[in-house]
């Protein structure tokens, strides 16, 4: 074969010509197998009108006047709603309930996650990829086997669901992302600059404040970042974690789903959560982009 | 010296020490936390619920596991496994188009913003994608607007009316559910399969063609085998999330039910955790088997 | 010198990886003040020896000592040795003035001290101005530097240098040879340097120990390793060598054993020409000559069966190395330049 990997189109097609029985390849960068025409570019924008119209759709509800279903086209536009929403007390108390909940779980992760990290990138041990995968677990199975599984041992010893069970919940599965993120960067780090700093006469504490710590910074920070948003639109988990009354955002959303009343405003709470979930992610991305390439 | 320099010099003596001391608080969490509760939750479902008294039985038995047998509840098991199925392939099937395109028509820039358009939704609450299509499939809602206006609304109540996939409405019907669980699952799939295009040396093209395959051939012997990891890999997920998923059925769904909202129900008003737990273990069984074949087909190659 | 204990030393030092001997029950000193140079190819156990001194590794058998002390055991940081890296391993998010004085912070030394110690530092380096720079806004050589100065500024008792010049261009190299030699020599602090590269070692060192397998062939000066080498090994690593032995050395030298003859001992002279009293002559002819600029390397094929390699200096016109090809010569040399090897 004459070809390699990198060969532009352009020589296949001069090869081509040469045999005219055989069929002609196309002149494009996907070479001898692009089906041509426009049905393809057709098929991939209706995907991806898919995946994008429904954002759009809730958005436009946030303004519309008809507060009762969801007319199309709407009646009418409006800012009321955002006002609407300002003043709903128990948005307030569900907004508080979630921050609560991912600041500590993301506390939580972030110190397991680190700890675990150090733990594996440091030393070769037996069982290494076994941690990595121990992990991995929560976030790999479905949310009710998760909820179901902590709703069980809870229920066993006779815990009472209430914040510190919410956080456990998400705690448990914030800690891998906050983990990855860590041992990326771990990986990328010289070894000989924690040996440079033993050598200047540092020991493996200060080492840590002096060195790794500040290394690590960024990439704390975007596993973190990942673990809130995580710990903010999680509704599976908390659903068997919460207690009774107990309402986190997601949880909010989730019970006004069956009220027709103020349906705009939970369409305010929607964007709004969307934001909130979205912006950590994209600065977490950006931060750790050259722990993953 | 600072404070800690005793501490400092004994973990430097006793090197393994410190490592157990290290990934001690966060291994045990998780298995005391984790794999604690994954027990706790396996031995409940040997537990049953003695119906008269409505306490539960804490000894061993599989009544739990033999209610499963019922006939509504194997409906339930059976209508999961069929929605996740067909929301797998109806994802395949609109993701490869869109696959490859990035990975064969797409230039090095507009790859690298398909791919942030695809990743982005991903980015969004699931709760909030799932709540959009509340919207879009309501009786007055935008999807009626152009099933009416494109004068489809006799095919529509057709549909509607067809036993098993329809429903009251459009809101409440098995369509419904359908589209949603397509819609906040698709980037699942698609990630994979393009990941798994990528890998497909373009040699190889080059070479079926060079041996007289017209494109349509060459893209179905050569490319389509290659993709079939990365499709499974996404299967993996789309199958996985929908089949133990209660959010979408709940709010678009009517009263038959599913999987996920069996094991709420159960856990929750009737305070039956055993048979919730049984419930929980079919999606854990099935999808244990799925990666064994997945795995045997070179999935996680692709992952 | 003085008469102090040895800087360092190795007493039957041992050290693995796996079924690998790495260090091979090393037995040797490193004197106060000198300039010691560990050399030879990679994998030798040269490099595994400085992080035995360092503390960065410990010995599987045997002993390590720092100043007659036994340090088996004791961390890295406790040790009176500081590193310059390879990689130079300066701490990234750090400024040169902060990395040059990390060693002074992590000992508490108070803050102006510490500013003007690490101004001196930087000035002896000739980086005096590049103080609030970060790392990656240097250069190799200013990098190399910078590593010096942070090593230095803590005034060791060793200083151990981790093939310090090898990720450096040639020029560049050679510049620092010579400032590093000189260096050592104005501060008077014992280093220990690897290196694989032997004109390094013979430019700069005091005594030169010339590993293989994780063991010592030979240690000496320069002039002496060089001059007569100990084994065959030592003399194809140090410069390259003609090895007689058995049949060839009884044919060109009269004796048993094996020997190793200097390329640049053997004069290349006219067909028939008669040696100088005291050298013996061998006809022979060039089978090929590569011309090196300053020199050029022949090949020669003496009658009876024996190649010789053979260096002269283009101390003349250059004479053209194709030409030299199959003419026939009479190799010359001093049988006593023939050194007699252990080995």
């Amino acid at each position: 074969m004459r070809s390699d990997p990198g060969t532009p189109a352009r020589s296949s097609v001069s090869l081509k010509s040469s045999f005219p029985r055989k069929r002609e390849s196309i002149f494009s960068r996907a070479g001898p197998t692009a089906p041509r025409g426009w049905g393809l570019t057709l098929a991939a924008a209706a995907t991806l009108a898919f995946l994008h119209i429904p954002f759009l759709v809730i958005l436009l509800y946030c303004f519309t006047t008809d507060d009762a279903s969801y007319t199309f086209p709407p009646p009418g536009l409006t800012l009321e709603w955002f006002g609407a929403a300002w003043q709903r007390q128990d948005l307030w108390r569900a907004l508080a309930l979630s921050l609560r909940v991912g600041l500590t779980a993301t506390a939580v992760a972030l110190v397991l996650g680190t700890l675990a990290a150090l733990a594996v990138y440091r030393s070769r041990f037996f069982g290494r990829e076994a941690v990595s995968f121990l992990l991995l677990i929560p976030i790999a199975l479905p949310g009710i086997v998760t909820g179901i599984a902590l709703r069980s041992s809870m229920g066993m010893l006779e815990i009472p669901y209430s914040f510190w069970t919410i956080v456990i919940g998400h705690a448990t599965f914030c800690v891998v992302v906050v983990y990855n993120n860590a041992l990326a960067r771990l990986r990328r780090t010289s070894g000989s600059l924690i040996e440079a700093s033993m050598d200047l006469g540092a020991d493996a504490f200060q080492t840590f404040r002096h060195v790794v710590l500040p290394n690590l910074g960024s990439a704390l920070l975007a596993g973190g970042m990942l673990a809130f948003a995580l710990s903010f639109d999680e509704i599976i988990v908390t659903t068997f974690t919460a207690g009774t009354g107990q309402q986190t955002l997601p949880i909010w959303i989730y019970s006004q789903l069956t009220r027709p009343r103020d349906r705009p405003v939970t369409n305010v709470v929607a964007v709004f959560v969307v934001a909130v979930t979205f912006l950590p992610i994209l600065l977490a991305h950006r931060l750790s982009a050259r722990d993953h390439d | 010296m600072h404070a800690l320099r005793p501490a400092a010099d004994w973990f430097q003596r006793h090197p393994r020490l410190a490592l157990a001391l290290l990934l001690g608080l966060p291994l045990g969490w998780m298995v005391v936390v984790y794999l604690g509760s994954l027990g706790a939750l396996l031995v409940q479902s040997f537990w049953s619920l003695d119906d008269y008294t409505g306490q539960v039985v804490r000894s061993f038995s599989l009544g739990s596991y033999a209610q499963l047998f019922s006939p509504a509840n194997r409906d339930i098991v059976l209508r999961s496994a069929g929605m996740a199925t067909a929301v797998t392939l109806a994802a395949a099937v609109l993701a490869f188009p869109l696959a490859y395109y990035m990975t064969f028509r797409a230039s090095r820039r507009a790859r690298l913003l398909l791919y942030l358009a695809v990743v982005i939704p991903l980015w969004s609450s699931y709760l909030v994608r799932v709540y959009a299509w509340k919207l879009i499939l309501a009786k007055e809602g935008v999807l009626s607007w152009f099933v009416a206006h494109l004068g489809l609304d006799g095919a529509l109540q057709a549909v509607l009316g067809l036993p098993g996939i329809g429903g009251p409405s459009l809101s409440l019907s098995s369509i419904g559910i359908f589209l949603a669980f397509l819609y906040v699952w698709l980037p699942f799939m698609i990630l994979p399969l393009q990941a798994a295009l990528e890998r497909v040396p373009r040699n190889l093209l080059d070479a079926s063609s060079d041996l007289g395959a017209a494109p349509g051939q060459t893209f179905r012997r050569v490319v389509l085998p290659l993709a079939l990891p990365g499709v499974v890999a996404g299967s993996i997920f789309t199958f996985s999330l929908t089949l133990g998923d209660f959010v979408v059925p709940s709010v678009l769904g009517n009263s038959s039910y599913f999987i996920g909202q069996a094991v709420l129900v159960h856990q929750g008003t009737s305070g039956n955790l055993p048979l919730a737990a049984a419930f929980t273990v079919v999606p854990m069984l099935i999808m244990g088997v799925y990666l064994i074949v997945a795995r045997r087909m070179g999935a996680f190659n692709a992952l | 010198m003085t008469n102090a204990a040895p800087a360092a030393a190795f007493e039957q030092a041992t050290r693995r990886y796996g079924a690998v001997l790495a260090v091979d029950h090393l037995d040797l000193e490193i004197r106060d003040g000198e300039f010691f140079t560990f050399l030879g190819p990679s994998g030798s156990g040269k490099t595994t020896c400085l992080r035995l001194l360092a503390g960065f590794e410990q010995p599987d058998a045997g002993r390590v000592l720092l100043a007659g002390v036994d340090v088996t055991g004791v961390p890295p940081y406790q040790r009176d040795v500081n590193t310059v890296f390879q990689d130079y391993a300066l701490f990234p998010h750090l400024s040169v003035e902060e990395n040059v004085g990390y060693g002074l912070m992590i000992r508490r030394v108070p803050v102006d001290e510490r500013k003007r110690r690490v101004a001196e530092a930087l000035d002896r380096v000739r980086l005096g101005s590049y103080g609030a720079r970060k790392p990656s806004q240097l250069s190799g050589g200013q990098r190399q530097r910078v590593a010096m100065a942070r090593a230095l500024i803590n005034r060791p008792r060793l200083l151990l240098l981790d093939e310090p010049l090898g990720a450096l261009d040639l020029k560049l190299r050679q510049e620092l040879q010579v400032e590093l030699k000189q260096l050592q020599r104005e501060v008077g602090i014992t280093f220990a340097y690897v290196t694989h590269d032997q004109e390094e070692a013979l430019s700069m060192s005091d005594r030169i120990a010339v590993f293989r397998e994780g063991r010592v062939e030979q240690v000496g000066t320069p002039s002496a390793v060089y001059e007569h080498p100990a084994t065959e090994f030592v003399a194809g690593f140090v410069g390259t060598s003609n090895i007689l032995r058995g049949e060839a050395a009884e044919r060109l030298l009269g004796r048993q054993g094996a020997y190793a003859l200097r390329p640049e001992k053997i004069v290349l002279g006219e067909a028939g020409a008669a040696p100088p009293p005291g050298q013996r002559a061998f006809p022979g002819r060039v089978v090929h000559a590569v011309y090196l600029g300053l020199s050029t390397r022949y090949l020669v094929a003496i009658d009876g069966g024996t190649t010789l390699s053979a260096v002269e200096q283009n101390a003349g016109s250059a004479r053209d190395a194709e030409d030299a090809a199959g003419r026939a010569v009479t190799a010359m040399f001093d049988p006593a330049h023939a050194r007699p090897l252990a080995r």
